[in-house]
Formats: structure tokens, C-alpha cells, sequence
């Protein structure tokens, strides 16, 4: 894991027309350069080409979506590429013939297949409508036509049956539920004639659907079934007959479109990537980004093809009407943990420090200090291996953050040995240091002063970063920059030289220092819009710089003070950690004062609770101290993650 | 069996307390609605998390549409991470929850179908759902009829209750009669869902999607009655069963000609004073809507202060920032007509506040 991103390079190649497709093909199987869509650069002169491409992928993505159709009318599988290299074919209208007559050949089967089975479900849900009135042996034109009486016989959702009775409580009714799944429920609405038109717009908007029978079908409700049943086996006679004829097709067709298949879908992602290419007046300029570290390979790749292609070559800053540099997320093996809690934050910039390595160092040490225990460390330490090793199956998707459980409790350990707890005893090793409960104070003084060091490191971080991207006047004058960092140890200096005898620094000095840091980070606004040409120097005029400033100056102490009394809480937590565990204690000699069973069980579910409940609290505050008071001195996570141009054989893949 | 509590939500809580962190503050909103136009309005937006979502948005060239459609991203981003590191007694609801954007994509395909829209006028309306579409949107439109959109639902959720619907369609030629089934079965799901919870996340969960239900039924019953003319066992029929505090009593009132406004306050009695306006109740019913969406807002972030570990603290962070998104695409359309402040502030969600003078 490095400290920047690796550096990249910004690339414009010019290729003449014959080559285009050629150094597509080089470009997607090389897999290296991540494609900046420069189409918009086209005059309206070059628009034609643009307009070509775009055609192009459409027809190649119509050709396509008819084919894939085909096939799967035909059962044939989309997703198996077959094992051979595909070019890019030149024109779709010539291939649209085949693709036609195909498609007529299966539609005709495949419309017929369709459309007799609808036939079908229709009449199999008339027979599953009647079924439940079988028994009944009257005609069914008698029981749907009375002449007081109005009824229907129909399908409503079994979820609707409740609030259809609710809503009907001005009328009387009669709701026969026949047949009824969870879904459906096959209903007969038994009302007063009188009342038909209310019942038919409640059972409308209950969604009770009646009947749809025709007066050909006469006689018993049986009766009618058996005519139905008739009926049905004719229509799946013919059904039978059209799912051979496409049997019969699909035997003689299936490598033949499938072949085809592929070479369209690969031909329909080229021309999308052409469509991201600048036109020239006889060839395309292509732009994009790569780590310079591959530079090589791809020009060697593309001058193989022809020295007459040109690669204009530019560094990060020097490119024009780009996007933002993207970078290299490196695959980060033991760091990688520590990567996605950094990556959760955001992405880093180009130039801007990856805070990865940093946060790898800070994290388990604040963990560690406010979880200071040898055994709930071992704890951790364990299960933090055990996730890295993949050993516990049901948490493999958080593999990746065994490393960081891994380290928080080997720190946490060290921190127990300084404490000198192991599972919440305070008696059993002796402490290095001290025990947290026995000097509050002077544990939280220490954790304050951790936290300011914290603080300048991240400071010195942005230094570091404004260093990098030659930003002088940030570097020097502002609130986050050397002047800042005056200030916050101006500050601190003062504080210290009022409260301790015989500071050997005297405070004047401190003073003068504060004094001169905050006229640099009063001035840096107007220097920055000096140096920068930029008018009017003041924005606002004078008066509304100044109190611009003022508060900008005051917010920027207030941070300070903020910050660093937030990182008191890891001393305040270290004695939490101490203070929860010896409640349990307490409660076990409540239980058990001769230590017996009762004792060791409280002694056992205490620790468990203290490695789960506060073990989590103790990782969000420790997330909260990086995120909040940490990274935000320095890093803005606004960078854009390097995703190369590659085709792959997968349907679920395609240009990135 | 599956964890729930403290353990089982650990991890995405620390997530979702990071995304906490990235919602717009009432001070970028008071920004925004200063913008004199789009393109500055987008400006702002690129300095804050929706800047990764906006980077191929051209500010000279802006389209509101697909800029809207760019900052939802974010939303199916949110989703895609909490799904993955949800307990598994979660996923049911987070599933469903989401899938009501899809619900929404559905119903417009419907209306753009319906109406002959092309696909290209139609993608960028839709709530970009990336990975997790499920529906063929596309082929559905350009199979050009509403009947034979509804066959590509086969195999989804949705079949059921569109195949239920679709006679009435066809007689009514009216989407009406879908889209309420759609919802109604939609909803019925998500709080069948809410109710296999466990017993500790129910109580929470069932408050802030029982307050969207409340909210659904009120404006349904009143839209019913006021734009369809629907009698009241109609309308007992198009609306929900269940709820936070809206019962059957209240929509049967709203039915018979009671005044909404009431109803609302005897419900809700701490919104009442937001919607007393004089206007009419077709002028009222959206502030109504309003003073409802912002006392939800209000009770989501509630949560955020309370007891924190359970799907409750995830669903109150993803309404959030779904209102946050519906507020944005309130500007960006306000700002690409060219409305000014003073007609469109009432309809934000979130307070625009100047955070100069607090």
C-alpha cells in the first residue's frame, strides 16, 4: 500500500480510419486504458461520424435483442459464449436478412403455441370457476338470471374478501367464499336486485371479477365442464403439433445462431466505445487514463499495429477537457479492511494522500486504548483470525475485516498489560502503567495530549497533501495549514505556560506567535486571489473580508478545541471498560460470595457482554475519531476509482 | 436462528451513522434555493456527497431530468450497501422497501405506454434501480401496449395483482383501476412483512411504514372522493386496512364529505396549525400532504436520538434521505422553469433555513 496513488498518465492517440476497429480490439483486450468519453469535442462537421457509430449500436442492439428472442423462444442457452475470438463485424443490415427469416420461421410456431394456450387458460379458469357449483343440478343460466335476486359468480384476491365485507355495510349481502387459495378465492355475491348497481360498483372496486362464459355453453354446470374439457383437448392437440415444428428448428439452427449471437453483442459493445472517441478530419482521437507503469505495453501493443498511430502522452494536469484524474486502488491483502473503512469515508484524490496506512496505525491503537483488557484483546485477536483465515463460514463477507479486528485486539492487549487487567480483574497481573479507575485524571490529560498530537499529525497530513499539489499559499497561510498549526500549538502553549510553574518558554512568545498566525490566516484569502488574478482581492470589499475572516478564524479555534477535547472520550472509555467489568465482579460476589458456580457464570456473561456491547461501541467512537476529527483535516475523498475499457465474454459484463 | 439486536446490527449501524453524516445540512438547502439557476444550483450540489453522482452532468447543458435521475443514484447506493450488511431478518423489509421505486418505475412505464411515450422520454423518469431492476422496462414500452406490457411481469411480484386488474383496464381504459391494485397489494406485502419481525424491531418499524400507510390513505380517500367521485364502499375498498392512526372510521368521514383538514388534526393534533390555510380543499390537499411528510421527517429523525439498534434506525436514515432527494428534485425542476423562492418553498420538506441568522 503506498501513500499516493499511482501515478498516471493521461493519453490521446490518434489513429487513422483503417485501424479504428483494430485498436478497439487492443484496447478492450489489453484491458488498461479507462476511456474518457470525448465525443462532445466533434464539430458539427465530424457529427456524422458520431451519428454512424450511434446508428450502428442500435442496429447491432436490435439485431441482438431479435436474436436473443429467437433463441430463447428456442431454449437455446444466451449466457455460454463459445470458446473462440470474435471480430467486429462491418455492417448489421447484411445479416438482418437471416435474423428476419429466423425469427418469422419460430414467431409463426411460437405465436401459434401462445395464443392457443391463453385459449386454453381461459377456459381452464371458467372450469375452475364452475367446479365449485358441480353438484348443483340446475341450469346455470337459472342461478345467474332471477328476478329479485342479483348475483355473481367470480374470482376476487383472498386479501380483498375482509375489506369487501367492511365496505359493504349499508346493504345486505350474502359473499359465498366456493374455493379459495391465498391468493384467489372463487366467490358467489348473493344481493338484492334492487340494489344491483351499488353491489356491482363495490365488487368492481373490490376487484371481483364475474364470469366471462358465452350463452353457447347451456345445461348443469357439470355439463357445461365436460363441453369445456372438450374443447381444451383440441386446443392442446394443436399446441403439441407447433412445439415440433420448433423443435425441428431449433436442432437445425442452434450453432449457426449462436455464433452469430456472440459475434453481434461483441460487435454492438465496440461501437459503443467507438461512439466515446473524438472524430479528426481521417481518423478518431481517443483519450483516457492508465497507471504509467503500463504505458509501455500499450504503446508497444498499438504501435505494433502501425507506426502511423500516434500517442500523445500527458501527465495529470496537463490534459485538457478531462475528467478528473482517477486512481489505483491497489489490492490491499491484510490492509484491505482498513482500505474499506477508508474507501466507506469516500475515494482519495489524485495527488491527494491515501489515509489507509495512517488509519492502520491510529485505529487499533485508539481502539486498543479504550478496550485495554489482555483477555478481551486475545478475544478479538482470535476472532479477527479466524474471519482473515475464512473459518467462520456464516461471516465470510466480513473476511476483510478480520485484519482489523485482528489488530485492534493484539493493541488492546498491550494496552491490558499497561493497565494490568485480563478479562476485567485488576488483581491478577501487575499494572505497567496504571489501572484507569485508580487516575482518572491523569488518564484523561494523557489521552487529551494523544488526541493533540493526533491532530497535528493530521495537520501535518494536509501539509503534506498542499505540499504535493504545490498549493503554497494553503501550505502556509491557511486555517488547516502551517499558520493553523502555529496557532493550535500557539494556543496550547499559552495554556500550558499559565498552568504550569516555571514553563520554560515564556508566554510572550507564545503570544507573538499567535498573533502572527492569525494575521497569515486573515491574509491567505487576499493572497490567494492576488496570486490567482482573481478580482475584486476582497470579495465584498474590505469590511465584509475582515468579518468574514473573523468568523472563519473563530470557527477554525473552536474546531480545534472541539477536536481535541473529543479525544478525551479514549480515556473517559478506557475507564469505562475498567468501571463495567468491575460491576460484574461486584454482582458475581452479590450471587456467589464463596465464589461458587453462580460466581464464574456472571464472571463469564460480564465478559461476554463487554467484548460485544462495548467492544462495538468502543470500534464506532474510534470510527468517529478518524472520520470526524481525523480525516476531515485532511482528506476530502472526492477522488474517482480507475475502471478500465475491457469487454468480456460474460452476459453480465460489458464495457466499463 | 437469525440475530437481531445490538450483534446483528453493528455493522451497518456504523455504516449507516457514516451516511448520517453526508445528508445535506438546512444551510445547503437555504443555498440551493438562493441559486438564481440550474447550473448553479448543480454547482452546489458538486461540493457536496452527490458530487461523484453529478460528474458527467454537463452545468452548461443541464437537464433536469437526467440530473434528477443522477442524485437518485444515491439512493440505490444507500440500499445496495445496508442490503448487504443487514441482518437477514432485515433484508425481507429493506427487499420490499425498495422494491416500492420499482413499483413507482412500473406505474410510469404504465403512464408512458399509456400515452405513447418513447423509451428514450420515458428511462430517464424512472428511479434508476441499476442491478437490482428486476422488470424489462425497456421491452415493455416498446412492446407498445399496456396488455402486453403486463405479460412481461410474468414471472414478478406484480403479475398477480396487475392480471387481476387488467379486465377492468380494458373495459375502463383507464389505468386507475392497476395502479390502485398495484398499490394496495404493495402495501398489504410491506406490512405482512413488518409483522414477521421480530416482537423487539416490530413496534419501531411498524410506527414509521404504518405513518407512510396513514399518509397513503388520507390523501387517497380524500382524492378518491374529491377528483373521482367515488361512493364510500369504494373507497373503503381502495384504501388499507391498517395504519399508525388513520382507521376506518376516519376515511368512511372523509367519504361522507368531512372536512380533511379536521381529520387530520384529530389524528395529528401537533400538524394542525400548518394546515388552517383559507384555500380550498383542492388548493390544501398538497400542503396537507406537506404538514404529513414533515411530521414524518420529524418522527424518522426522531429515531436517530432514541434506542438505537434495530431496522427501525436503517428505514428512518433511507426515508430521510428519500425525502432529502425529492426536496433536490423539487429545486432542480423549480430552478429549470424559472419559479421563484417564494412559490415553491412551501412544498419543500426540509426547512430552508439562513444560516446566517441562526
Amino acid at each position: 500500500m503506498k501513500w499516493f496513488s499511482e501515478r498516471m498518465t493521461a493519453v490521446e492517440i490518434e489513429v487513422p480510419d483503417r485501424y479504428a476497429r483494430r485498436v478497439t480490439e487492443v484496447l478492450a483486450n489489453d484491458g488498461l486504458l479507462q476511456l474518457e468519453d470525448i465525443s462532445y469535442l466533434n464539430t458539427s462537421k465530424e457529427h456524422g461520424y458520431a451519428q454512424d457509430c450511434q446508428t450502428k449500436a442500435i442496429q447491432f442492439a436490435n439485431l441482438e435483442k431479435q436474436l436473443s428472442e429467437t433463441m430463447q423462444t428456442l431454449k437455446i442457452n444466451l449466457e455460454v459464449a463459445p470458446d473462440k475470438q470474435f471480430k467486429m463485424l462491418s455492417d448489421p443490415e447484411q445479416l438482418q436478412p437471416f435474423a428476419n427469416q429466423l425469427s418469422q420461421e419460430v414467431q409463426e410456431s411460437s405465436q401459434v403455441i401462445s395464443e392457443t394456450q391463453k385459449k386454453i387458460a381461459h377456459l381452464r379458469h371458467n372450469i375452475d370457476l364452475l367446479e365449485p357449483l358441480s353438484d348443483v343440478d340446475i341450469p346455470f343460466d337459472r342461478i345467474r338470471n332471477r328476478r329479485y335476486i342479483f348475483s355473481i359468480l367470480g374470482t376476487m384476491p383472498s386479501s380483498n374478501i375482509d375489506r369487501f365485507k367492511t365496505s359493504m355495510a349499508k346493504v345486505p349481502f350474502v359473499l359465498l367464499v366456493l374455493k379459495q387459495t391465498t391468493e384467489l378465492a372463487i366467490v358467489l355475491l348473493i344481493g338484492l336486485r334492487q340494489n344491483k348497481d351499488y353491489l356491482q360498483r363495490t365488487a368492481r372496486s373490490a376487484y371481483l371479477s364475474g364470469i366471462d362464459l358465452s350463452d353457447t355453453y347451456q345445461g348443469t354446470p357439470a355439463q357445461i365442464i365436460a363441453s369445456i374439457k372438450a374443447e381444451i383437448d383440441v386446443l392442446e392437440e394443436q399446441v403439441g403439433n407447433a412445439n415440433q415444428e420448433v423443435d425441428r428448428i431449433r436442432e437445425n439452427r442452434s450453432v449457426r445462431l449462436q455464433d452469430l449471437y456472440w459475434h453481434v453483442r461483441y460487435s454492438r459493445l465496440m461501437c459503443e466505445a467507438l461512439m466515446r472517441y473524438g472524430r479528426l478530419k481521417h481518423g478518431y482521437l481517443i483519450a483516457g487514463w492508465l497507471p504509467s507503469n503500463q504505458l509501455e505495453v500499450l504503446t508497444n501493443d498499438l504501435t505494433a499495429i502501425s507506426p502511423e498511430i500516434l500517442i500523445d502522452i500527458k501527465q495529470p494536469g496537463e490534459e485538457r477537457d478531462l475528467s478528473k484524474t482517477p486512481i489505483v486502488m491497489e489490492r490491499a491483502g491484510f490492509q484491505q479492511g482498513f482500505q474499506k473503512l477508508v474507501t466507506t469515508y469516500g475515494m482519495p484524490e489524485y495527488n491527494e494522500l491515501n489515509p489507509t496506512l495512517l488509519m492502520m496505525l491510529t485505529f487499533p491503537v485508539i481502539f486498543g486504548a479504550m478496550f485495554g483488557d489482555v483477555g478481551h484483546g486475545l478475544i478479538l485477536a482470535i476472532a479477527g483470525l479466524l474471519l482473515m483465515l475464512n473459518k467462520i463460514k456464516k461471516l465470510k463477507k466480513f473476511s476483510s475485516l478480520g485484519s482489523v479486528i485482528f489488530l485492534c485486539g493484539i493493541v488492546a492487549m498491550v494496552f491490558g498489560v499497561l493497565f494490568g487487567s485480563i478479562f476485567g480483574m485488576e488483581d491478577l497481573i501487575p499494572a505497567v502503567w496504571d489501572h484507569p479507575m485508580e487516575n482518572i485524571m491523569s488518564l484523561l490529560l494523557i489521552t487529551g495530549a494523544g488526541g493533540a498530537l493526533l491532530l497535528t499529525v493530521a495537520n501535518i497530513m494536509g501539509l503534506v497533501n498542499d505540499f504535493h499539489q504545490r498549493h503554497w499559499i494553503h501550505f502556509f497561510m491557511n486555517s488547516r495549514g502551517l499558520a493553523g498549526l502555529l496557532l493550535y500549538w500557539s494556543l496550547i502553549g499559552i495554556v500550558l505556560s499559565l498552568f504550569i510553574r516555571d514553563f520554560p518558554i515564556n508566554k510572550i512568545a507564545f503570544v507573538v506567535t499567535t498573533v502572527l498566525s492569525i494575521i497569515m490566516i486573515f491574509l491567505s484569502g487576499f493572497l490567494e486571489r492576488l496570486i490567482e488574478k482573481k478580482k475584486p482581492y476582497m470579495e465584498g470589499g474590505p469590511f465584509v473580508y475582515l468579518i468574514q475572516s473573523f468568523f472563519e478564524l473563530f470557527e477554525t479555534v473552536i474546531g480545534y478545541l472541539s477536536n481535541s477535547l473529543s479525544y478525551v472520550r479514549i480515556g473517559a472509555f478506557a475507564v469505562a471498560h475498567a468501571g463495567l467489568s468491575s460491576v460484574f465482579f461486584i454482582l458475581a460476589n452479590l450471587i456467589s460470595p464463596t465464589k461458587g458456580f453462580g460466581y464464574w457464570l456472571v464472571v463469564i456473561f460480564g465478559n461476554i457482554f463487554v467484548i460485544g456491547f462495548e467492544g462495538m461501541i468502543v470500534s464506532i467512537q474510534t470510527l468517529r475519531l478518524e472520520y470526524y476529527e481525523f480525516f476531515s483535516k485532511f482528506f476530502s475523498g472526492r477522488g474517482r476509482k480507475y475502471l478500465p475499457f475491457r469487454i468480456t465474454k460474460s452476459n453480465s459484463e460489458g464495457v466499463k | 436462528m437469525s440475530r437481531t439486536g445490538v450483534s446483528a446490527y453493528a455493522y451497518v449501524y456504523t455504516r449507516v451513522r457514516g451516511m448520517i453524516g453526508k445528508l445535506l445540512q438546512p444551510a445547503e438547502f437555504y443555498k440551493m434555493s438562493n441559486c438564481p439557476d440550474l447550473p448553479s444550483l448543480l454547482a452546489v450540489l458538486k461540493n457536496t456527497d452527490y458530487a461523484k453522482y453529478l460528474e458527467n452532468t454537463k452545468e452548461n447543458l443541464p437537464s433536469s431530468r437526467r440530473a434528477s435521475y443522477d442524485i437518485h443514484r444515491k439512493l440505490t447506493d444507500s440500499y445496495r450497501t445496508i442490503i448487504k450488511y443487514a441482518p437477514e431478518s432485515a433484508q425481507p423489509i429493506l427487499d420490499q422497501t425498495f422494491k416500492l421505486y420499482e413499483l413507482d418505475n412500473l406505474k410510469a412505464v404504465l403512464r408512458g405506454i399509456e400515452i405513447g411515450e418513447n423509451w428514450e422520454t420515458i428511462r430517464y423518469m424512472l428511479f434508476p434501480m441499476q442491478e437490482f431492476q428486476t422488470l424489462p422496462f425497456e421491452e415493455m414500452v416498446k412492446s407498445g401496449s399496456v396488455e402486453r406490457a403486463i405479460e412481461y411481469l410474468h414471472a414478478s411480484p406484480y403479475y398477480p395483482a396487475a392480471v387481476l386488474a387488467l379486465d377492468r383496464f380494458k373495459e375502463e381504459n383507464s389505468l386507475f383501476p392497476l395502479e390502485v391494485a398495484l398499490d394496495l397489494d404493495y402495501w398489504r406485502k410491506a406490512w405482512d412483512q413488518v409483522n414477521t419481525l421480530p416482537k423487539n424491531e416490530r413496534q419501531n418499524t411498524q410506527k414509521l411504514i404504518g405513518l407512510i400507510v396513514d399518509k397513503n390513505n388520507l390523501t387517497w380517500a380524500a382524492r378518491y372522493r374529491i377528483y373521482h367521485h367515488l361512493s364510500e364502499s369504494e373507497i373503503i375498498n381502495y384504501t388499507l386496512p391498517f395504519g399508525y392512526k388513520i382507521d376506518d372510521e376516519i376515511i368512511r368521514s372523509i367519504a361522507t364529505g368531512m372536512q380533511l383538514p379536521e381529520l387530520v388534526a384529530k389524528a395529528y393534533p401537533s400538524i394542525t396549525p400548518l394546515i388552517t390555510s383559507k384555500e380550498g380543499i383542492v388548493q390544501k390537499l398538497p400542503l396537507i400532504e406537506v404538514a404529513l411528510t414533515r411530521m414524518f421527517l420529524q418522527t424518522c429523525r426522531s429515531v436517530f436520538t432514541g434506542k438505537a439498534f434495530d431496522l427501525s434506525f436503517i428505514l428512518a436514515y433511507l426515508f430521510i434521505l428519500e425525502i432529502e432527494l425529492q426536496d433536490i428534485t423539487l429545486l432542480i425542476e423549480a430552478k429549470a422553469l424559472g419559479i421563484p423562492p417564494e412559490r415553491y418553498n412551501p412544498y419543500l420538506i426540509n426547512q430552508v433555513v439562513n444560516p446566517g441568522k441562526n
